[in-house]
C-alpha cells in the first residue's frame, strides 16, 4: 500500500473520487482516534470526533483549500476537534487550561503517525518472534511496564527481559531497518 | 581488567575512556584489531534499554558516545528508535478499526442530513453525562434499599443502593446485563441505554456480567475511575472511603482508566482474565497486577479458598462475606493456618470445621461467634 500522493489526494477527493477517500481514511483513522483518545480520555468520543471530521472534509471537498500537508492537517483539525469537545464540556473547568496547554505544545503528526506499510512491517516482525519474547515485547510496548514490573508478571529475572527485548529489537530491525532508511531516504 | 568478557562494541567504549590516559598493552591489540576490520557490532540489548528508559547513567552516556561516533551508528540508532516508537503506536492503535468506522462515516456522507445526524447525537450524550453527574451528586447517603425512579429532563435514573449488610444478588438493567452489589454500595444507571454508550456509575463493590454489544460499549464510572467493556463478567471495587478502585477480570477483556472528572488525562489499561486493575484516586496513577485473591468474588459466589491462610485472615474475610462477627479470643490463635475450600456453605459449617481442624471451642453470642482454645487440650 502506498501512502495517498499528498497534493493529488485532495484533488481526487474534490472530484468525488470515493476511493481516494476511502484510502485517507483507512491510512489515517487509527493514528487519529489515538491521538484524540489522549486528550478525551474517552475512546469512543475520540472515534466520534475523527468520524465526524471526516464527513465534514467529504462535504466541504469542493471548497477545501489546504496549504500544509495533509497529514498536519489532519492531525490539526483533530487536535481542534478535541478542544471543541473540552469547551462543550462542564468538566472543562477542571482540567481544561492543562490540557489547551498541552494540545498546543504537540508534534501529532510526528508523534501519533503511523503508515500501513509499517503496520504491516511491525506485525510481520512481531509475528515471527518466539512467544515468549513476543509477549515480554508487547507488555514493554502495548502496557509500557517497566522491565522490573515485566519480570515479576512473568515470573523471569530482570536480565531475561533485557536479554529478550535486545532480541526482540535486533530481529525487527533486521526486517524493518531497510524500510525505515527508504523512508528517510524518500522524505530527504 | 577483564575486557575480554565484554563484547566489542562495549569494549571499543573502554579504550574510548581511557584515551587520554594511557591504553595498556592489552587493551591496544583489541583496539587495533577492531580498526582493521571496522565493523561496529550493535548492542541491541544496550539500545532495548536505552530506549525503554530503562539505562542507568553510566550505559545512557555510552550509548551516547557510541551514537556520536559515526554517521552509520546514528542512523543505526535512529532506526531503533523508529522501531520502539512506532511498535509503541502498533499495539495502541490496534483497538480502532478503520474498516467498521468506514461503514458509519460511509452511511453518513451518503446522508445528506448527516452532520445534524451526528451534532444531535453528541449533544444527547452531553446532557446525559451532565444529568448523571447531578444525580449522583444529590444522591442521598441512607442505608437500607430502596428503588427510586427520578425524573429529569432528558432521562429517567434508577438508583439501587444495598443495605449495610445486604447483598443484592441480581439487579438487572434495560440491556439485560446482571449487577450484583455487596453491602452498602449502590448503583445508578438510566431507565434506557439511549445515545452510545451504555453508562452506569457506582459506589461501593459489584460484580458485572455485562452482555455483550460490541456496537455498544458499557462504561462504568467509579469516581474519576473508568472501566470500559464490550461484553464480559468482572468485579469492582471502589469504596467511597479507600484511596483505590480495584477492577478483577473473570472473563472477557476490561478498559479500565480515568473518566473526564479526572484532573489530567490518564492511560488506559486492558485487563484480561485473571488479572487486576488498581486506580490510586489521590494521583490517578493506574497499576496492573496479577489477581492473587481467589476469594475476590466470594462475597457474592460464597466459594472460598484458603491456602495456607492465617486465621487471623480467615476470620476478617469471613466477617466480610457473611456480614458475621467472628472474634478469636487468644490472638495466638489467630497464627494458626488453614487451607480449605468450601463451595457456598453456611457460615456455621465453616467455624465447625475450622474448630474441629484446630480442636477449638465454638460459641454464640448475639450474634457473635467466639473461638477459643479448648481448656482440656491434650
Amino acid at each position: 500500500m502506498i501512502l495517498p500522493d499528498e497534493k493529488h489526494i485532495f484533488r481526487k477527493i474534490r472530484d468525488d473520487n470515493r476511493e481516494a477517500f476511502k484510502n485517507l481514511f483507512d491510512t489515517y483513522y487509527a493514528s487519529l482516534c489515538h491521538y484524540a483518545s489522549h486528550y478525551l480520555n474517552d475512546d469512543v468520543l475520540s472515534e466520534e470526533v475523527v468520524q465526524e471530521l471526516f464527513v465534514k472534509i467529504w462535504e466541504k471537498r469542493k471548497t477545501l483549500d489546504i496549504d500544509t500537508s495533509v497529514k498536519n492537517y489532519l492531525f490539526r483539525s483533530v487536535r481542534n476537534g478535541c478542544l471543541n469537545q473540552i469547551q462543550h464540556d462542564k468538566v472543562r473547568q477542571l482540567h481544561g487550561r492543562n490540557l489547551k496547554d498541552a494540545l498546543m505544545s504537540e508534534d501529532p503528526a510526528g508523534d501519533y503517525f503511523i503508515t500501513p506499510e509499517m503496520i504491516l512491517k511491525l506485525e510481520e516482525g512481531i509475528e515471527s518472534l518466539p512467544e515468549k519474547r513476543r509477549e515480554i515485547f508487547r507488555l514493554s510496548r502495548e502496557e509500557g511496564l517497566k522491565y522490573r514490573e515485566i519480570a515479576e508478571k512473568l515470573q523471569i529475572s530482570v536480565k531475561t527481559v533485557e536479554v529478550q527485548m535486545g532480541l526482540a529489537l535486533k530481529t525487527l530491525r533486521q526486517k524493518i531497518g531497510t524500510l525505515i532508511l527508504l523512508i528517510f531516504l524518500i522524505k530527504k | 581488567m577483564c575486557i575480554r568478557e565484554k563484547s566489542l562494541d562495549k569494549l571499543i567504549f573502554e579504550v574510548f575512556l581511557k584515551g587520554n590516559k594511557g591504553i595498556s598493552i592489552d587493551d591496544c591489540h583489541y583496539y587495533e584489531m577492531k580498526e582493521s576490520d571496522h565493523i561496529e557490532q550493535v548492542d541491541e540489548e544496550l539500545l532495548a534499554s536505552y530506549l525503554s528508559g530503562e539505562a542507568s547513567d553510566e550505559e545512557k552516556s555510552e550509548v551516547e558516545r557510541w551514537t556520536g561516533r559515526s554517521a552509520e551508528n546514528r542512523e543505526v540508532f535512529q532506526s531503533c528508535s523508529d522501531i520502539m516508537q512506532k511498535s509503541r503506536l502498533y499495539y495502541q492503535t490496534r483497538r480502532f478499526e478503520a474498516t467498521k468506522a468506514w461503514e458509519r462515516v460511509d452511511r453518513d456522507i451518503n446522508r445528506n442530513s448527516s452532520r445534524e445526524g451526528v451534532k444531535i447525537n453528541l449533544f444527547r450524550r452531553k446532557m446525559l453525562r451532565v444529568a448523571a453527574i447531578g444525580l449522583l451528586a444529590l444522591a442521598l447517603g441512607s442505608a437500607g434499599f430502596y428503588v427510586g425512579w427520578r425524573q429529569q429532563k432528558t432521562a429517567i435514573f434508577t438508583e439501587v443502593i444495598s443495605g449495610e449488610k445486604q447483598v443484592l444478588q441480581e439487579v438487572t438493567l434495560p440491556d439485560g446485563s446482571v449487577v450484583s452489589l455487596n453491602s452498602s454500595s449502590r448503583i445508578h444507571f438510566p431507565k434506557q441505554f439511549s445515545g452510545k454508550q451504555r453508562k452506569v456509575s457506582i459506589e461501593g463493590e459489584a460484580f458485572f456480567k455485562v452482555k455483550p454489544d460490541p456496537q455498544k460499549p458499557f462504561v462504568i464510572s467509579a469516581g474519576t475511575a473508568q472501566i470500559r467493556v464490550l461484553g464480559t463478567s468482572f468485579n469492582v471495587c471502589a469504596r467511597p472511603g479507600e484511596s483505590t478502585v480495584e477492577v478483577t477480570v473473570e472473563t472477557g477483556k476490561v478498559q479500565f482508566g480515568c473518566n473526564r472528572l479526572a484532573q489530567k488525562p490518564c492511560d488506559q489499561l486492558i485487563l484480561t482474565p485473571g488479572e487486576k486493575g488498581v486506580f490510586f484516586t489521590a494521583d490517578q496513577a493506574l497499576k496492573k497486577e496479577v489477581n492473587d485473591n481467589p476469594n475476590v468474588n466470594a462475597w457474592l459466589t460464597h466459594d472460598l479458598v484458603f491456602n495456607k491462610t492465617r486465621l487471623q485472615e480467615v476470620t476478617e474475610i469471613l466477617r466480610n462475606v457473611y456480614h458475621t462477627d467472628i472474634q478469636l479470643s487468644d490472638p495466638e490463635l489467630g497464627e494458626l493456618i488453614l487451607t480449605a475450600h468450601f463451595n457456598d456453605q453456611p457460615i456455621d459449617f465453616i467455624l465447625d470445621v475450622i474448630r474441629l481442624t484446630f480442636s477449638l471451642e465454638l460459641s454464640a453470642q448475639n450474634g457473635q461467634y467466639f473461638l477459643t482454645a479448648a481448656k482440656n487440650n491434650p
